[in-house]
């Protein structure tokens, strides 16, 4: 499966590099195959807008702290209006699928449009980004920016108005601007001084272009030094511009500069910003000067911004600049947060004066401390909240819902709480589920049952896929016989992903197999049904399950094949018969095999004739899957190895059982279905030790073909049955003894059946 | 014949290759996109694969985002340049022969060691593009550096489509295998080598999924979080086991 290897970092990535520009979280992938996602995890489910207008589902700890900023306010009873929606979705659309880039390919294409104006030869092509020197030469930062260009474009334009394109003065203007340029990639071009009898104007372009060549070329004592004397002179067009590049110039020290001299050239440029920003006169340098400072800011003082932006977050309405001021708080969030134990210890704490700090902080932490914490604010909020400010409360209170589970001493009065929680707040999906989760915990199985039934019939549009899988969940695991479980076993995905590295992106239509696409919409077993029915049923219930209507086809199809061959290599040839007929309906392209399984009489007999229908039918495995499973049809061979019962045999310790953050998925108490009696556990329990024991499948396979061989060798079906054998050490599951069973059937076969037609078709043996 | 030569003399073309590790394998941390201080880390024992460089192949375009974090590494530290590719799925990558000649470009100028390293996860349709692109790197580059690619472990044990790319090694990924985990975690805890030549010298292991650290010469380690002291430590503690 295609997993991420490097998504952790996609959401704590963006960090000081800010000053610069972005960053650009990298990702990678396994295998290419459609992932069935039924509860989202990382994110909310698709489309994003559902999220932004306040119907946030199941808050999941897990999700990237956007998400968790927008849940905060809407819990606490705020909300966001449509322009800030509009901004939040751009926001997660860039992060997500990478939309944020520069764009500088557009800024250099566009500035090169306009100067074929003058010449129609273009320059040496301009990388706008910078290697820095050593000792941090593998470090590149975006040093020519859009501005740059822009302001470029629109003085070329000027110039040619003023003096033609075709003039020594806009050509020698345009030498100059190439020089500057040239410094955007690498090396120090500065252009020359115009003698002291060219015109003003050119002069003074001329100034400033040296100005910015200096700049770029990193000799930034010298820019700032040449900016001042253009800020300093009235008669300058640049004038303006140039007081705001000092700012600028030591802004980019603050960054590239020594270590030593950082803070200073921070402080320096703040000073200067708030300058500007004070006069009136320089009006058109304000909004620049407000996003630098805010960066500025975020690097010299990154507690107090943190601060700033959380309150700006909480309380500001109609924010004009809520997409960089959400980015800019969780990326500095994520330097906070993203880092291991021993750099936290040496970092500062993280600043939790601003509630929505604090909230995402222990919402994400599933310490005790976090946990007691979040009850204490809770309580501290719970008695404020009253009258219009009812929904105060709910942040912390979906904060420790989500924390505790039900033995925590204040499980009860959580639970209480969240059941007051109204279905017209943004909290009531999150309180829902974490009460029936605390029923559920607390052994209230009847009232959980009744809650949850109450809420699938009445409240169901408050819950979106994801949510909606998580009651679907809950409720196989309350379900009082085997058609009610049946019935929550299944569940649509919440999407199909190829999540390849861990971004849960629903899959687009052209890049998928018009069989994939047919299984849209279409149910699945989630991993708690795939689980309870592999592991925790018995035999004879899973042969009542495959027989039940309740079950949807595909889901019943899987079900039924796994309850044949289970039935057949635990040698129960009583349900193993009664299944037959059960199989050769759903899977009409099995029935001569399983005619022949029929015909049978002896139980040894039906045991090969399972082997050899298993051997014909890669598909076959005693279990059913998770998710999508496997894609091949039943009876073809899968180029991903999944033949003859391959990557259900086992059962691991999965990544996802380990996890460090929370989050809420189907819900697998490790206990059996309460349905079951204490016999069919225990039978259960016994089957699945006896399945195990087979081993790896395709050696159990082999074994099984060459002692019918022996026994039986004139049986002739063997000289195919030793030839798939053999193949089934290739494109099945193998281990360290594969290459000798494999080995071992190739000689029968070779030895018995020299001239044997599948003698011939089997020249070699496996060796791994 | 040049790749056989290539493979032949691989163990001498870069300090770090030795020859076939019966102990312990050359250790080479992965340092991706994020600040990464790795000047704790002894030289003479352990080398450093950055990513420098990630390529965004969009409709016909080559879009290219140098590495924007800082690095730092002591001194005589061994540095081998990870270019990473991506292809959008909006606009999807014409794969052109110009757009992999264009890539190659931008891999060639990424090389600071007589090692390359390319990160690219290509599907079935995108193998072509990707096997003229490691033909034209190849070409192109000095014969004295070597071409390292990672590979999908599926690529390693099956579906062989390596075997004959002009490369130099590729390192099977042995975590974030999802459901396949199971089964490649088999095949290593019972030393399984994986079948595709070409992966039998390296493997990719990350530190939150610790491994049987299979035997090979080149064992590259990618961690979660930036490297420290104690992940180090950890790791090296984990794989040498």
């Amino acid at each position: 499966m295609r997993r991420a290897r490097f998504y952790p970092f996609v959401a704590g990535l963006l960090a000081f590099v800010l000053l610069l520009t972005a960053t650009s979280p990298a990702l990678a992938c396994g295998p290419f195959m459609v992932e069935a996602v039924f509860v989202h995890t990382v994110h909310p489910g698709y489309p994003m807008d559902r999220f932004a207008a306040g119907r946030i589902g199941v808050v999941q700890p897990s999700y990237a702290r956007s998400y968790l900023t927008v849940a905060y306010r809407y819990l606490s009873g705020s909300s966001f209006t449509p322009g800030e929606q509009k901004a939040l979705t751009s926001l997660w659309k860039d992060r997500l699928e990478f939309g944020w880039s520069a764009g500088d390919e557009d800024w250099v294409k566009t500035w090169l449009e306009a100067r074929r104006k003058v010449v129609p030869q273009d320059p040496a092509p301009i990388s706008v980004y910078r290697s820095r020197e050593k000792p941090n030469e593998y470090e590149s930062y975006l040093n020519c920016q859009k501005d740059a260009f822009d302001t470029a474009i629109a003085t070329l334009n000027e110039r040619i108005a003023k003096y033609g394109a075709d003039t020594s003065a806009v050509r020698t203007w345009l030498e100059a601007q190439d020089q500057v340029f040239s410094n955007c990639g690498e090396g120090s071009f500065i252009p020359a001084e115009l003698p002291s009898e060219s015109d003003a104007l050119l002069r003074a372009d001329r100034a400033y272009q040296i100005a910015a060549a200096n700049f770029y070329s990193t000799n930034l004592d010298e820019a700032k030094k040449r900016f001042e004397s253009i800020a300093s002179d009235s008669a300058s067009p640049w004038r303006k511009n140039s007081i705001y590049l000092v700012a600028r110039t030591l802004a980019r020290k603050g960054s590239l500069g020594p270590s030593e001299q950082k803070q200073e050239s921070l402080s320096a440029a703040e000073a200067q910003l708030r300058k500007i920003l004070a006069d009136k006169n320089l009006s058109s340098l304000h909004a620049a000067s407000t996003r630098l400072l805010n960066l500025v800011r975020l690097r010299a003082h990154p507690a107090e911004r943190l601060n700033e932006l959380a309150q700006t977050l909480t309380t500001k309405t109609d924010n004009p600049n809520l997409k960089q001021d959400l980015w800019d708080f969780t990326a500095l969030l994520d330097t906070y947060l993203e880092r291991d134990e021993e750099e936290t210890a040496a970092r500062p704490e993280i600043p939790k004066g601003e509630d929505l700090t604090d909230w995402i902080a222990t919402f994400q932490d599933s310490s005790e401390a976090a946990r007691e914490h979040s009850i204490s604010r809770w309580q501290a909020t719970r008695s404020n909240a009253t009258g219009s400010n009812a929904a105060r409360s709910n942040a912390w209170l979906i904060a420790s819902l989500s924390l505790v589970d039900g033995q925590h001493a204040k499980a009860n009065e959580l639970l209480a709480d969240a059941l007051k929680v109204n279905s017209r707040f943004a909290a009531f999906a999150s309180a829902r589920y974490h009460a029936i989760r605390l029923l559920i915990e607390t052994g209230k199985t009847t009232e959980a049952r009744t809650l949850l039934d109450q809420t699938l019939k009445t409240d169901r549009a408050h819950f979106d896929e994801s949510a909606l899988n998580l009651l679907v969940s809950q409720r196989m695991l309350l379900a009082n016989s085997l058609d009610e479980f049946l019935a929550d076993a299944a569940r649509v995905p919440a999407a199909l992903s190829w999540n390849d590295d861990g971004r849960e992106l629903p899959i687009e239509d052209a890049e998928v197999s018009d069989e994939t696409k047919n299984r849209v919409g279409k149910p699945f077993f989630d991993v708690d049904a795939a689980k309870a029915i592999n592991q925790q049923l018995p035999l004879s219930v899973i042969k009542e399950a495959a027989s039940s209507k309740v079950l949807p086809l595909g889901p019943r199809r899987d079900l039924a094949q796994a309850a044949w061959l289970r039935a057949a290599l635990l040698g129960d040839t009583k349900i193993a018969d009664e299944l037959t007929p059960v199989l050769a309906n759903l899977f009409p392209e099995l029935s001569t095999l399983l005619n022949e399984y029929s015909s049978a009489a002896q139980p040894d007999e039906k045991k090969f004739a399972a082997i050899y229908a298993w051997l014909k039918t890669p598909g076959l495995e005693p279990v059913v899957d998770a998710g999508f499973g496997r894609q091949a049809p039943l009876a073809e061979q899968d180029s991903y190895r999944d033949n003859w019962w391959c990557t259900s045999a086992f059962v691991p310790a999965t990544a996802e059982e380990n996890r460090e953050v929370i989050q809420f998925t189907a819900v697998t108490t490790g206990k059996p279905p309460r349905f079951l009696s204490p016999a069919e556990i225990a039978r259960a329990e016994k089957e699945w030790s006896t399945l195990r024991s087979l081993g790896t499948a395709t050696n159990y396979i082999v074994r099984q073909v060459i002692q019918w061989a022996n026994t039986h060798p004139n049986d002739p079906r063997v000289p195919e049955a030793l030839h798939i054998a053999v193949r089934t050490t290739r494109y099945g599951c193998t281990d360290k003894d594969s290459a000798r069973w494999s080995k071992a059937a190739f000689d029968v076969l070779h030895r018995k059946y020299p001239n044997n037609p599948w003698t011939k078709k089997t020249p070699y043996w496996f060796k791994d | 014949m040049r790749l056989a030569l290539i493979i032949f003399l691989l163990p001498a073309l870069f300090g770090m290759f030795g020859s076939r590790a019966t102990t312990r394998p050359q250790v080479i941390l992965w340092a991706w996109e994020r600040p990464e201080d790795l000047t704790f880390i002894d030289p003479q024992k352990t080398s450093v694969a950055f990513l420098a460089k990630t390529i965004y192949l969009r409709g016909d375009k080559v879009v290219v985002k140098p590495r924007l974090q800082p690095l730092k590494v002591a001194p005589g530290t061994k540095l081998v340049a990870v270019v990473r590719i991506e292809t959008d799925r909006t606009d999807l990558p014409t794969l052109s022969s110009a757009q992999a000649k264009q890539t190659a470009r931008e891999i060639l100028n990424s090389s600071v060691s007589s090692l390359v390293q390319i990160d690219f996860d290509a599907t079935v349709s995108q193998r072509n593009f990707y096997r003229e692109l490691l033909t034209t790197v190849r070409r192109q580059l000095p014969q004295s550096t070597s071409v390292s690619i990672t590979a999908l472990a599926s690529w390693c044990a099956r579906d062989d489509w390596l075997h004959d790319l002009p490369i130099d090694e590729a390192v099977p990924m042995l975590f974030r295998l999802g459901v396949e985990q199971r089964q490649f975690q088999r095949r290593l805890e019972t030393g399984q080598r994986f079948e595709s030549r070409m992966c039998q010298n390296a493997a990719g292991v990350s530190t939150d999924e610790p491994v049987n650290s299979p035997a090979v010469d080149r064992l590259y380690i990618f961690s979660p979080h930036p490297w420290d002291k104690k992940s180090f430590t950890t790791a090296m503690e984990t794989f040498e086991k």
